[in-house]
């Protein structure tokens, strides 16, 4: 019998079928609400769209279901065949202020499946799009940001807080690996007295063995704070502003090096010399080279990596050229080269500065007057 | 305005102020603009776009700084820097340049002498 109500709000079907045959049921449910509100006035003004379904279903024959409900949910289900529940929620949010703007979406998860007859899958997706159009000055810049894993880093000249939490609540029931991980990077890098970096973890997983399943439960933090005090700013003088260190670099010396004026002199055998030569000090433009061993690659995206172990080698290397010496100056130089070259000797330079290493050059004397010589020298820090 | 540098990145460790680089200081994106001509002529032109820049400074220092840099670069020269360049700009870079040649071309008082140090760098920005 069918019974057919027409020109009413609410239409009912029934089907009498014969006893005991296989019914499909189809429900949809589809609300579509449309609120608009033209905001005029500096008040407070609300504008609240409320959406909510509760479909409950409740069968007891051995036909797949499937129950499908977007925007505003409630849902239960009970059977002992497969269960597939789905549940979308998109939220594209816009604002276009001309102010101060602040956007955020939100959206909150809650599943929760208990079965014993079947492996569960439990899939949580967030996605976020955020989009900002602020027309005050044109083209200025938009900064979107979605993240689940947070690296903070501010580098300001006052009072700062960097605040980074992120809370994970997982709870699984048999079958389900279980994996909570939170990388976090402080970075506290200021130019006036601060306030210290406080960075607070608590991580709790929890397991319910219903079953004898293989398990792992693994939690690793790593955390690592540094934070450098500047105290002075000075480009003229001697003034590293050195931090905490870690251990993994040679520390910067704190202790300023010592700059006078002497004069040049070199000095056979290191450590005792016998044999010492004074020569005037060399022309602008000598040089102290640096040298160390690194390697410089290039990532498939572009970016450079750089490596060195800090035991390989470096070396500094001093080049200075000498004009205008006398004849009985190249005369005792000659002497002391012959003794000394390719030997390690002392070196004091123009400025006071101490080294011992080796002449790497057979130096030429170049006669560019009839008194006057010149010298060039290529000496290697032994370190 | 100064010009800073701090490493290693990340915990920064040691800074240093420099005094502004010489003028004619260089900046470029490390961009790549391959071309290739077909036989009939027709020009085609392959980009690799990147978000890194390239920096080329020329730091005029006095003895005392220039040691000091001298240090620096010894100790973090295989680590990432930050420097707060002369524009405000705030970057994340490596050193690219090697070997450092410090060169005392000309004198000055009350210090000895004046130092110029060339120095590249390659990174990008993050303030």
């Amino acid at each position: 019998m069918t019974l057919r109500v027409t020109q009413q709000v609410v239409e009912v079907l029934i089907v009498n079928a014969t006893g005991g045959a296989v019914i499909d049921e189809d429900i949809s449910t589809t609300i579509g609400i449309v609120s608009t509100a033209d905001i005029v006035s500096p008040l407070d003004d609300s504008l609240t769209t409320v959406i909510g379904l509760n479909i409950p279903l409740t069968d007891s024959g051995v036909v797949d279901e499937a129950i499908k409900t977007t925007i505003g949910f409630d849902l239960f289900a009970g059977d002992q065949g497969d269960i597939s529940i789905k549940t979308t929620i998109g939220v594209n949010s816009t604002i276009q202020p001309v102010e101060l703007e602040s956007l955020t979406t939100s959206i909150g998860f809650t599943l929760d499946t208990a079965d014993n007859f079947a492996t569960e899958s439990i899939t949580t997706s967030i996605g976020f799009n955020l989009q900002t159009i602020d027309d005050v000055g044109g083209d200025l810049s938009i900064f979107i940001k979605t993240e689940i894993g947070v690296a903070n880093d501010i580098i300001v000249s006052q009072d700062e807080s960097l605040t980074t939490e992120i809370g994970f609540n997982l709870e699984a029931f048999e079958r389900i690996f279980l994996t909570t991980s939170i990388g976090v990077n402080d970075t506290l890098d200021a130019a006036l007295v601060q306030p210290p970096i406080d960075s607070s973890f608590g991580i709790i997983n929890t397991i319910s063995v219903q079953t004898e399943e293989n398990i792992s439960l693994l939690t690793t933090i790593g955390i690592k704070e540094a934070m450098s005090a500047e105290t002075g700013v000075d480009t003229c003088k001697y003034t590293p502003q050195v931090g905490v260190l870690s251990g993994d670099y040679d520390p910067v010396p704190l202790t300023p090096p010592t700059i006078t004026k002497a004069t040049l002199t070199f000095a056979f055998p290191s450590g005792a010399p016998t044999t010492t030569v004074i020569l005037r000090n060399p022309q602008f433009g000598n040089l102290d080279t640096l040298t160390v061993n690194r390697v410089n690659r290039e990532s498939r995206g572009g970016t450079l990596l750089v490596f060195a172990d800090r035991i390989w080698p470096k070396s500094q290397r001093l080049e200075f050229s000498i004009p205008n010496l006398k004849g009985d100056q190249v005369t005792a130089l000659e002497t002391f080269l012959d003794l000394s070259l390719g030997l390690p000797i002392d070196v004091t330079d123009w400025h006071g500065r101490s080294f011992t290493g080796v002449i790497l050059n057979n130096p030429e004397v170049v006669q560019v007057s009839r008194t006057a010589f010149a010298v060039d020298f290529s000496f290697e820090v032994l370190p | 305005m100064t010009f800073r540098i701090a490493a290693p990145y990340p915990g920064l460790e040691t800074t240093t102020y420099l005094p502004n680089p010489a003028l004619s200081d260089i900046r470029r994106r490390k961009n790549q603009v391959e071309e290739r001509r077909a036989i009939d002529g027709t020009l085609r032109t392959y980009l690799r776009s990147s978000s890194a820049y390239q920096f080329d400074y020329t730091f005029n220092l006095t003895k005392e700084k220039a040691l000091e840099l001298q240090e620096f670069i010894r100790a973090y020269f295989r680590a990432t820097w930050i420097i707060t360049d002369h524009n405000g700009a705030t970057w994340r870079v490596a050193l690219t340049n090697n070997p450092w040649q410090f060169i005392a071309d000309r004198a000055a008082r009350p210090v000895t002498e004046i130092v110029g140090i060339p120095l590249t760098f390659e990174g990008t920005q993050i303030i």
